[in-house]
């Protein structure tokens, strides 16, 4: 910071400032200078993050490679990694602190953003009274909004991109391997936020979120803690609809389910897992059995009691009273390539709530008396 | 760019409007003989930036002048003294100087105040000069 | 340099450099302004006088287009005030004097060459360093004298057709603001630019503005060329008999403005029309004295609790035909 400050204040400003140097004019100048302490705040947080993400990805793509684990995770432990057991368990137990804070740190960073950087944008200007300054200078107001926000959401793209690029990574890496819920698949919500498109788009949206509520509440510490909460508000919308455009698939699979079981019977079970056959790495969104006619019977686990005669125990009355005509057991679920479908519904519906958002504002601004 | 010859020093308390200080104070210069033909005036910028006066009362008092026939202005190229109100009793004065030094000590002698004797001095004057600065500032 | 008559006597276009059509601006219950007819033709350096609270700023603000009018309307030089050619007309110093107290003096002044067209370096920077500003100093440790000297150098470095001051020279000595009031005039006088300056110091207005407007409980109560008002008033002093609260019966055909009496004198500020009674002892009034008595009496017409629908007549003037004013009455 000290650096950058006082290489502007070493700029020359004589009468006839070169040309070349002028890298950005008019209302856009302003807009990058009004906002040039927390960008550069920002980039460095930007670069303090990727830069620990990198390295502690490396790190455990090190171990993971050395300790030849690259199958084996804590959610995924077929045969072969038997006795790889304890690398597996020493790499969690060494990071999974570190992962879990970055994760947390991902999902808060956009929101974060738009509290502390996008919401006293505007409403400083209204609270100091400087918009009054610049709406009396010889650019529209809405030229102002546009350079006003302009160069920040350039920024904020360009900056999101780069951290939107590495926490792909990141996530990819740390996927599975530690004991964060958080991270353990694709859909689990760390992996969904920080990851992909979604970033980029979530930081726009936060953005244009911030400045429209400084510009309607035009206090900067009422605005923070109105873009926190809004901004929370909406991404939980956005994640609510964030398979808008990917629609579940439904598999089936034979089965045959028990009756009621004599009392000898009962103990020679063993429970397992239903064999939904689910692609690899897919999402499951629900199951059940399905009789002769039609009838479905939703099932809550997907772990039940498997006979020795290679029958299934009923684990409801709806389930034992139709036993009989069971024959099939269906899985709905999403295939991990969903994913990206996924990751683009949100950034298409982060996009279309940020330019309905600074729709919002380009009207506003101009009614503002 | 010239050399500003006349400097104007308005005096915001006393009653004289800043027009006739200006027209006074050129006149003066013009009397003794400060100002002479050709001079050139300082623009209504450069009397406006050192007195900070309405640069309209300095172009008002610049046209007063003009109509007196005492400037000239040429356009594009600055307004000029046309002719000197210097008189040749100006430059020698002494015996008149003389005459009312003495004239004044005799009024104070028999008890007149200051005051009786500028308002003596005003009467006399405005019998001798019948068009007062008034009537010019009325008919401005 | 060309020479300033010929600048002064340019053609300036038909349109004022102001003009208020029945402007009215309404915050929640109360008034700021109201039936605010106003024409100000441009090269004029006008004075804005009132109480504090009487809607100079807000005239002001209407006609940057910083505020919407609740009725009738403002036009600067014909156009909008939001219209982008009325923003590069005119240049507008509010009262608080908002600059970005991040910015250096030097990056203030950058921002006002970004933002207009027809920015002058030249005078923006002259008016810093006269005030020995080190252009590198952050505009927040400035002191309030210093800011508006920055201010002043913003507006001034726009090159306005019409310059808007509210205020403007309340917090500097009295040195800087001889010399700022300096630099105005001279800019008016080299541009022709037009001034419309609010104060409440009545003094540092004398000889500075030609016209004067006074706005009282946000009406206007008077709108003239200065010179008018003095020829137009006297200010007469007598021991006069009156009947019980009347005027003396020897003014009754004058206009009086204000009449006040300490014992046996009366003072009254008279319109007059005809001769004056020779023994009243009659004098010219300064331009304080006018504005003084104007501001210290209401309107005739400031009615309390007045209707909507309550139109005035003749309730302002052209500030060219001031003298109808009072007249109306």
């Amino acid at each position: 910071m000290t650096t950058a400050l006082a290489s502007e204040v070493s700029t020359p400003t004589g009468p006839q400032p070169s040309r070349q140097r002028r890298i950005l004019r008019g209302a856009a100048w302003l807009g990058l200078r009004q906002e040039r302490t927390p960008l550069l705040i920002s980039g460095a947080v930007l670069v303090l993050l990727c830069g620990w993400m990198l390295v502690l990805g490396s790190r455990i793509q090190d171990v993971v490679e050395s300790e030849h684990i690259q199958g084996c995770n804590l959610v995924y432990f077929p045969q072969q990694c038997e006795n790889l057991t304890g690398a597996a368990i020493a790499l969690n137990d060494r990071w999974s602190i570190a992962v879990a804070a970055t994760g947390w740190l991902l999902a808060v960073l956009p929101v974060a953003f738009g509290a502390f950087f996008a919401a006293p944008m505007l409403a400083r200007e209204f609270e100091t009274g400087t918009y009054g300054l610049a709406w009396t200078q010889s650019v529209s107001r809405q030229r102002w909004l546009a350079a006003r926000l302009g160069v920040p959401l350039l920024i904020t793209l360009v900056g999101s991109s780069v951290l939107a690029v590495v926490s792909t990574w990141w996530t990819g890496v740390v996927e599975g391997r530690f004991a964060v819920p958080g991270y353990y698949h694709w859909f689990t919500w760390m992996s969904r936020a920080a990851s992909g498109p979604s970033v980029v788009g979530f930081f726009l949206l936060s953005v244009a979120l911030g400045a429209t509520v400084g510009l309607l509440v035009r206090r900067v510490v009422a605005s923070i803690l109105v873009t926190a909460v809004a901004t929370l508000a909406l991404r939980f919308a956005v994640d609510q609809a964030r398979y808008l455009f990917a629609p579940t698939r439904e598999v089936f699979t034979p089965i045959a389910m028990a009756g009621p079981l004599p009392d000898d019977m009962k103990n020679a079970v063993l429970t397992q897992q239903l064999p939904t056959n689910t692609p690899f790495e897919s999402e499951p969104v629900g199951h059940g059995l399905l009789t002769g006619d039609g009838l479905r019977i939703p099932l809550q686990s997907n772990w039940l009691n498997h006979l020795t005669d290679g029958t299934w125990q009923c684990p409801t009355p709806e389930c034992l009273s139709h036993h009989d005509t069971i024959v099939q057991l269906y899985a709905r679920y999403r295939p991990a390539g969903d994913e990206w479908i996924m990751h683009w519904t949100q950034t298409g519906l982060s996009l279309a709530a940020t330019v309905m958002l600074l729709g919002l504002c380009a009207w506003r601004v101009r009614r503002i008396r | 760019m010239v050399d500003v010859i006349v400097e104007y020093l308005i005096d915001r308390r006393g009653g004289l409007s800043p027009y006739l200080q200006i027209i006074e104070q050129t006149k003066r210069a013009l009397r003794l003989g400060v100002l002479q033909p050709g001079d050139q005036l300082p623009t209504a910028r450069e009397v406006v930036e050192a007195t900070a006066i309405n640069p309209n009362t300095v172009l008002k008092a610049y046209r007063e002048l003009e109509r007196e026939g005492l400037i000239e202005s040429r356009r594009g190229v600055g307004t000029f003294v046309r002719r000197s109100l210097a008189k040749p009793q100006t430059v020698d004065d002494s015996a008149l100087h003389a005459d009312l030094t003495a004239w004044i000590a005799r009024a104070r002698d028999i008890g007149l105040e200051r005051e009786d004797i500028a308002a003596l001095v005003d009467t006399a004057l405005d019998r001798a000069y019948p068009t007062s600065t008034e009537a010019t500032e009325e008919s401005g | 340099m060309n020479h300033p008559a010929q600048q002064q006597d340019r053609p300036t276009g038909a349109a004022p450099a102001l003009e208020a059509v029945g402007l009215g601006l309404q915050y929640r219950r109360r008034w700021a302004l109201r039936d605010c007819d106003l024409r100000l033709p441009s090269g004029r350096v006008c004075a804005l006088v009132g109480p504090n609270g009487a809607g100079k700023s807000t005239l002001m603000a209407l006609a940057a287009g910083l505020l919407a009018p609740t009725e009738g309307s403002v036009t600067v030089f014909g156009n909008g005030p939001r219209e982008a050619g009325s923003l590069r007309r005119m240049a507008y110093l509010r009262q608080d004097k908002p600059l970005y107290p991040r910015f250096t003096v030097a990056e203030t002044l950058r921002a006002g060459r970004e933002l207009n067209p027809g920015w002058d370096q030249a005078i923006a920077e002259r008016i810093v360093r006269l005030g020995d500003l080190p252009l590198d100093a952050k505009v927040g440790t400035l002191t309030a004298g210093q800011r508006t000297r920055v201010a002043f150098a913003l507006v001034l470095g726009k090159r306005p057709d019409l310059l808007m001051l509210d205020e403007p020279l309340a917090d500097v000595d009295p040195v800087a603001r001889q010399e700022l009031t300096g630099i105005l005039m001279a800019e008016a006088a080299e541009h022709g630019t037009t001034i419309l300056i609010s104060s409440h110091v009545l003094a540092e207005l004398d000889g500075v503005c030609d016209h004067v407007t006074v706005l009282r409980n946000g009406r206007i109560r008077l709108s003239s060329d200065v010179e008018d008002l003095l020829d137009d008033h006297r200010l007469v002093v007598g021991a006069a008999a009156v009947d019980s609260d009347g005027a003396p019966p020897e003014l009754a055909h004058h206009e009086i403005v204000e009449l006040r009496r300490t014992g046996r004198q009366t003072t009254a500020l008279l319109k007059p029309s005809g001769a004056i009674d020779p023994r009243w002892d009659t004098s010219r009034p300064n331009l304080e004295d006018i504005l003084i008595a104007y501001l210290r009496t209401p309107d005739p017409q400031d009615r309390p609790a007045a209707g909507a629908g309550a139109q005035t007549a003749g309730r302002a003037t052209e500030l060219t035909t001031g003298r109808e004013e009072v007249t109306a009455r």
